[in-house]
């Protein structure tokens, strides 16, 4: 019993990344309906320029964070106006090609020049652990939870109660609606890409604080955070944090019940239920 | 009342979307070879209609027949293979495919040999006038040409009952003329029209009979001189400031 | 009165087979042969794709589970079974067309990401269910012993792989050529322009997404049969990849979906990239061949959705070049 519950707790504490990175891929689609096949490529580049931040300058990933997240909200916005934009007035399997390409050049540019091999952090605060009632919680995973959580909170407040959070918001409802009211899009449209690769800036830098960088580690982070999207309902914001903590514990139980293999099979079997009984997910997702 | 058989029943059919009824016990029959105008205010509802005629809407409840069979909520192309060929309000040709291949694509519902489709196509265009439109790609012909083409390929599925959905919408005076012309010369050959039109020239000179809708609700039917001079058909219209 | 423009296409198609038939007897080094068999080979798949992919408009990112049952199913028969190969290569492509549309039915109501969603996490599934899966040996793959045994499909030169796999990619377009002309192809390409006026016109649509899938599927089945035999060793990763699922995509796409020659042409322009990186260089530079892969891949999604041969179909009408002007109205008075 007391195992299950550990297996809960991290869990949670990891669907917490699994959260943050979907909630960047929830809002790139809700506002532009772009489904961004490279996010997990930011995830890993993030965590490159983390590690580096640590390897060559020796910040702290958690000091290291917030300029990461700045950097990769620069590179979003750049890469809306360079390459995304390009793509909006095209069919769908041309959004595919431009993000998917994009994927393929960073992975094969980070085994260039950074090799395959594996880089992690080490903090001093790496083996802390708190144990309450006979669970052991690790501290720099309740940091990058709690980051996480509250990267979630700030941007439903940014998004409820700011001008341009609103603007975002009108804009995913109705793009020409929101274009006659005098909103530029395409300024939306950038700022919406930079926000949701910051948040992969976030995810990065946080787990760097307890995980390892390789070329190709985003993969496994993207895929899931599609199937919490899925989950949530895409484009549903709340419903990618929530998704986002069901598939932690899913996974986290599965592997100590069935075992480790078997934590992707099970997140695609909700993944697939999900899109066969209620494909609008959890929230009811934008669907086109 | 007349010799002609009853083709098409609509009985008490409503559709609502959340707690707004669009469509309310909607009851009307046709008889076959007889042009029907549709018409009412915006919003009345008539495409909604039609989608619940044409399979691509369920209804809440009522009965739909076409010649003595039961088609409600039938799948669309079910009901497309029993003979009830639509055209859409906003047009929707296949694109990047040529006017002929459109209209082939729906020849060969009726005509599994290519070659047979392709004939019964060009006798299609002929028809309704895309004969010099053929080779165009049918994504970058102007707006009333694509109406036609969808007109085109609803006549060319072999239908016995057409759902018309604004097809003269955007046409001058003379297109106007030539459309009616074409629409008395396939009722003449035995097909049934329904047909929602805003352009009351086209309608009231073409109709054997008209249905006015508002607010979901059908609220007159008669010939065309009878329906217009109704006082509830020019309120829907007008609204309830013009006093009589 | 028809006028036909002169079918000058003919002649390219016949130089093309006779260059692609003499070609072993000049490609005399086995690391060449290689690759242009890797190049049939994914021509044939990224053909099987285009059925469903190109010309029915439904994008799957989840082919690469049809191609590694596929090699599953003919080695399974082959090692346990004694079935020869050539045999369960049919068996495998029937029950890949079969799964195909048992699989497909929840999905055929899917629309725009979500089928591509469906498709990966089907793929996924599967891909891991293999590996946990004790009696096909799972994550350790399975190696088929070698012998000269033509029976048995297995040769000692490639030369024979060669012959085989050009002869399956030119059946692989027959069928894709004959699709395209019939009332199926017709219909699979309303389904893609427009799935709703599709059913306007009588199209059973769930029916005619089913046939393309099963038949794509099939292919796929035969091609991963056929690599089985060739490279003789199966494994999940290699063979139900998401990477591989891109790749076929990639190359109709590049191409040119939706178009008959497209595969071979995105075949013919991106393995060997992709092949002579990963087998030259190593290690790091691994990577290389998929660097400029993706660059492709991203110019071809900006500025030439419709891949290689819209871009010369571009060309050719900027420059006026050919007659493509068939006067195809009867005249009648």
């Amino acid at each position: 019993m007391k195992e299950i519950l550990q297996a809960m707790v991290n869990g949670i504490l990891l669907g917490g990344m699994y959260s943050l990175i979907a909630v960047g891929l929830s809002l790139i689609w809700g506002v532009m309906r772009v489904i961004n096949w490279a996010h997990g490529a930011m995830v890993m580049f993030s965590m490159y320029i983390t590690f580096f931040a640590w390897s060559m300058f020796k910040i702290d990933p958690l000091l290291a964070l917030p300029l990461v997240a700045i950097i990769m909200f620069v590179i979003g916005y750049l890469l809306q106006i360079t390459l995304i934009e390009r793509t909006l007035d095209s069919p769908w399997i041309s959004r595919l090609c431009a993000t998917f390409g994009l994927m393929m050049v960073l992975e094969s540019l980070a085994l260039l020049l950074w090799s395959s091999n594996w880089r992690a952090i080490s903090v001093p605060y790496g083996n802390w652990t708190f144990c309450i009632g006979g669970i052991y919680i690790s501290f720099s995973r309740l940091v990058a939870f709690s980051l996480a959580l509250l990267m979630a909170l700030v941007l439903n407040f940014f998004l409820n109660h700011t001008e341009m959070g609103k603007a975002i918001k009108a804009t995913a409802q109705d793009r020409e609606a929101a274009a006659l009211m005098g909103i530029n899009v395409n300024f939306i449209y950038r700022i919406t890409f930079g926000l949701g690769l910051a948040l992969t800036g976030v995810a990065g830098a946080s787990l760097m604080t307890f995980y390892f960088v390789f070329p190709k580690v985003g993969f496994p982070f993207a895929l899931t955070a599609y199937i919490v999207c899925v989950l949530g309902g895409l484009g549903r914001l709340n419903g990618a944090v929530l998704g986002g903590l069901i598939i932690g514990i899913a996974q986290s139980v599965s592997a100590y019940l069935i075992s480790p293999e078997y934590k992707m099979v099970v997140s695609f079997v909700i993944f697939l239920a999900v899109l066969y009984f209620k494909p609008e997910g959890l929230f009811g997702g934008v669907t086109e | 009342m007349g010799k002609l058989k009853i083709i098409f029943q609509i009985k008490k059919v409503s559709k609502s979307f959340g707690g707004v009824k669009a469509i309310n016990q909607v009851s009307f029959q046709v008889q076959e070879k007889k042009i029907i105008g549709l018409i009412g205010p915006n919003g009345a509802g008539k495409t909604t209609l039609f989608n619940l005629i044409s399979g691509f809407l369920k209804s809440d409840e009522g009965h739909i027949y076409f010649q003595d069979r039961d088609i409600t909520n039938l799948k669309p192309h079910k009901i497309c293979q029993l003979g009830i060929g639509r055209t859409f309000q906003v047009v929707r040709p296949l694109s990047t495919l040529t006017v002929l291949e459109n209209i082939i694509t729906a020849a060969l519902l009726r005509h599994n040999n290519y070659k047979e489709a392709k004939e019964y196509a060009i006798y299609i265009a002929q028809i309704t006038g895309l004969t010099n439109e053929l080779n165009k790609i049918a994504g970058g012909i102007p707006i009333a040409g694509k109406k036609r083409v969808g007109f085109a390929q609803a006549l060319a599925t072999g239908a016995k009952l057409l759902l018309l959905d604004e097809v003269a919408g955007g046409l001058n005076s003379t297109e106007v003329d030539k459309f009616l012309n074409i629409i008395r010369k396939i009722s003449i050959e035995g097909l049934t029209i329904i047909m929602v039109e805003h352009v009351m020239k086209a309608v009231m000179n073409v109709a054997n009979q008209i249905l006015v809708l508002d607010h979901g609700e059908l609220i007159a039917q008669g010939k065309p001189e009878e329906v217009i001079n109704n006082e509830k058909v020019i309120k829907a219209y007008l609204g309830n400031q013009y006093k009589f | 009165m028809k006028k036909k423009a002169y079918p000058y296409k003919i002649f390219y198609i016949v130089f093309l087979l006779i260059i692609l038939f003499l070609l072993p007897t000049f490609l005399k080094n086995p690391y060449f042969l290689d690759i242009a068999i890797t190049v049939l080979l994914y021509a044939f798949l990224g053909n099987a794709w285009n059925i469903v992919g190109g010309y029915c408009g439904q994008a799957s990112l989840g082919h690469a589970a049809y191609y590694g049952i596929g090699a599953y199913i003919s080695t399974i028969l082959f090692l346990k079974f004694g079935i020869s190969p050539w045999i369960g290569m049919i068996v495998g492509a029937a029950f890949a067309g079969v799964l195909a549309i048992i699989s497909g039915y929840p999905s055929l109501r899917m629309k725009g990401p979500y089928f591509v969603f469906f498709t990966i996490g089907f793929a996924e599934t599967i891909r891991v269910l293999f590996l946990t899966w004790e009696w096909v040996e799972g994550s350790r793959g399975i190696i088929i012993p070698f012998e000269n045994n033509p029976v048995n499909f297995i040769f000692f030169s490639k030369i024979p792989y060669y012959y085989i796999i050009l002869i399956f990619l030119i059946i692989g377009m027959f069928i894709t050529y004959s699709i395209s002309k019939s009332k199926i192809g017709k219909y699979s390409v309303a389904i893609r322009e427009d799935e709703t006026m599709a059913k306007a016109l009588g199209i059973n649509t769930a029916l005619y997404k089913s046939y393309a899938f099963a038949i794509s599927a099939s292919l796929m089945a035969i091609g991963g049969s056929f690599y089985a035999q060739y490279v003789l060793f199966i494994h999940p990763n290699n063979l139900m990849s998401l990477n591989n699922s891109v790749y076929f995509m990639l190359i109709a796409v590049a191409g040119g979906k939706g178009t008959l020659f497209g595969p071979l042409i995105g075949s013919a322009t991106l393995m060997p990239l992709l092949e002579y990186f990963r087998s030259t260089l190593g290690g790091r530079f691994a990577g290389l061949g998929i660097l400029f892969v993706g660059l492709i891949v991203m110019i071809i999604g900006t500025a030439a959705p419709e891949g290689i041969i819209g871009v010369l179909n571009k060309i050719r009408v900027r420059y006026s070049i050919g007659s493509k002007h068939n006067s195809i109205v009867r005249e009648e008075k």
